[in-house]
């Protein structure tokens, strides 16, 4: 069976920028072994796109400085096709790689938190754990869905 | 008299600018790579203990991190005076190749296909990986699972795919599990078919480009390299060896310890990376470059046999020994074909699964050098350290150091070719940034921007007024 796709991504050592990691972690621990596959990373490369070749979903956890500290959100993603580098992809451009490579891309969800804090620093602020753990609540949510394998956005 | 500046130079690791000096006839005179960052591991290493080394260092580079673990613990094997299992360096060799995989796939797939799928002429904004995926989407499909390939190894032996701390003093942490040796065998003939496909695409396209194979840095020079005993292609230890020009042997079974009378360097004042060059032959005579292509020319084969069919090849079509750095490209795709061809011999290997992979000792030896080859090329690691261990003084010398003539003159060849009665066409501008793409010169991990170029080209007097400028800013 073809698994949804979990990717967590940012620098946990730059404080708050590590939640879309933490919230990736949440929400492996409170899936069944096996029920997502979930990828956590600094930055998205070329290779993820090898995991949504046939995954039926994929959200993509993040931190965000575009919005109010601690407010959380999701969106859907659509294929970007602005590409810039190939060390740190967005979530639009590695769909559109996706899209390209395989023939189609999934539908996707962004999942972010606003950050308070980016500074040097190994742990999340308490705005930025709260923020993780809503961030993992929101894609648990879509993930058991019954209707998890079909477009979510 | 005019000079252009092409800063940022994109697609490369790391960051370069280069200054193409016109005479007033408006035919280029000169021209100069820079390297316009400063790490420093050299000096912040100073007074740590020599068994953080192979950690600290890695952490120079994101592609090739493993590379400087390996150079890095060999030299610190030293130290302990201690000849590691067999085993702990059958899976040091293997996780080499892995990391071989992974960085030409990038170089090759991410950075250099746009040129070669859809033209040094192509649009800016459409060279890029991107563009690759839109025109030929079976090649993009076939670099990413290399890379992911090489990436997938690493990881599984060595805990992740970036910085990993597994190679370490003595050997290595863990010893391999059948899980993870099944895991990994199961992977190569994937692995095995794409480099296939890829090479029958490429081998032609090649041939395509005339022009760029005779201006992109083709010129007699030496060539060095580790070898195996038999003179075969060998990534992790060996004698080294300098071929010449016309192939003849320059110098052979040299030893790591004896590299100040080999491998001298220079500081130039327009660049933070340091020259290398063949003690010698002297100052700028001893330009000699490594890595894919040096590589093939001191071997007399791959020692395996699918990458020696390919060899043999390219040496049919473009010579030997290869004299244009275009042929790079071709070099790195056979040396991934070998890498590939190695793993499974080593996977395979009646001992591979053996726990004695570590020797442990203290102190036995206040100097130690390591040497191994990297993608880009000859890596050596010389540490000094005290009775407690700690590091005095530390020297690396990387590959790209020992490439820097070999690319100036490269840089030089290229624009003469390319700019014609001064007219600097971005078809000119891209062919330039090829010549030094063509090495993959890693100057850092940090940021490239590629595809949509940030271009800065100033036009200046020979007041160093500016005289004309041309931007075109990252999209």
């Amino acid at each position: 069976m073809n698994r949804c796709a979990v990717i967590g991504f940012g620098n946990p050592l730059r404080q708050d920028d590590g939640m879309g990691w933490r919230a990736a972690e949440l929400v492996e621990a409170g899936l069944k072994e096996g029920a997502a596959e979930i990828s956590i990373c600094h930055q998205l490369t070329p290779e993820f796109a090898t995991k949504l070749e046939h995954a039926p979903l994929v959200i993509f956890l993040d931190a965000a400085v575009d919005q109010a500290p601690g407010e959380v959100t999701r969106r859907p993603v659509e294929p970007d096709g602005q590409f810039v580098s190939s060390h740190s992809l967005t979530p639009g451009q590695l769909l559109r790689l996706a899209q390209l490579i395989y023939g189609s891309s999934p539908p996707a969800i962004l999942i972010s938190g606003g950050a308070m804090e980016m500074n040097s620093g190994d742990s999340l602020t308490a705005i930025g754990e709260l923020c993780a753990v809503q961030m993992a609540e929101l894609a648990l949510n879509l993930l058991t869905r019954p209707a998890a394998s079909e477009n979510q956005t | 008299m005019p000079t252009y500046i092409i800063d940022p130079v994109t697609r490369i690791e790391g960051h370069a600018k280069v200054t193409i000096q016109l005479g007033d006839d408006g035919q280029v005179e000169s021209a100069r790579f820079h390297v316009t960052q400063f790490r420093g591991f050299e000096k912040l290493c100073e007074g740590r203990p020599f068994y953080e080394m192979p950690s600290l260092m890695a952490r120079i580079c994101g592609i090739c991190p493993v590379s400087h673990l390996i150079a890095s613990s060999k030299a610190c094997d030293a130290i302990l005076a201690v000849a590691i299992p067999a085993n702990g360096a059958r899976l040091r060799r293997i996780v080499n190749l892995a990391q071989i995989l992974q960085s030409h796939a990038l170089s090759v797939f991410y950075l250099s296909s746009p040129d070669l799928l859809l033209g040094m002429d192509a649009p800016p904004e459409t060279r890029n990986l991107l563009g690759v995926a839109a025109s030929a989407p079976e090649v993009a499909r076939d670099g990413i699972r290399l890379r992911q390939i090489g990436q997938q190894i690493i990881e599984l032996l060595a805990g992740r795919r970036i910085h990993p701390a597994w190679v370490v003093p003595g050997g290595v942490s863990s010893p391999l599990t059948e899980e993870k040796r099944s895991q990994i065998v199961a992977m190569l003939p994937d692995g095995l078919a794409a480099v296939e496909r890829s090479l029958d695409r490429f081998r032609g396209l090649f041939r395509a480009f005339p022009e760029e194979i005779a201006a992109f840095a083709n010129f007699p020079s030496l060539f060095a390299g580790l070898t195996d005993h038999h003179n075969n292609l060998e990534f992790y230890d060996g004698p080294l060896r300098i071929v010449g020009a016309d192939g003849e042997v320059v110098a052979a079974n040299l030893r790591p310890e004896d590299y100040p009378q080999y491998f001298c360097e220079v500081a130039e004042p327009d660049s933070f990376l340091k020259s290398a060059y063949y003690g010698k032959m002297g100052y700028p005579d001893g330009v000699y470059r490594v890595g894919p292509l040096a590589r093939l020319n001191v071997v007399a084969s791959c020692g395996t046999p699918r990458a020696d069919h390919e060899l043999g090849a390219l040496r049919a079509f473009a010579g030997s020994p290869l004299l244009s750095s275009f042929h790079y490209h071709q070099a790195r795709l056979i040396e991934m074909l070998h890498s590939i061809e190695k793993l499974e011999e080593l996977l395979n290997d009646a001992d591979i699964l053996n726990p004695h992979v570590r020797a442990t000792a203290e102190v036995n030896c206040e100097e130690g050098i390591g040497i191994s080859e990297a993608p880009r090329g000859t890596l050596l690691h010389h540490y000094k350290v005290d009775s407690n261990g700690l590091v005095r003084w530390a020297n690396l010398i990387i590959a790209t150091g020992q490439n820097n003539l070999a690319m100036n003159l490269g840089v030089a060849q290229a624009a003469k070719y390319f700019i014609r009665n001064g007219q600097l066409s971005d078809g000119a501008l891209n062919r330039i940034e090829a010549v030094i793409r063509s090495f993959d010169p890693c100057l850092s991990c940090s940021t490239h921007a590629m595809g949509a170029m940030p271009l800065d080209i100033e036009v200046l007097a020979a007041d160093g007024e500016i005289t004309d400028r041309r931007r075109r800013p990252n999209k």
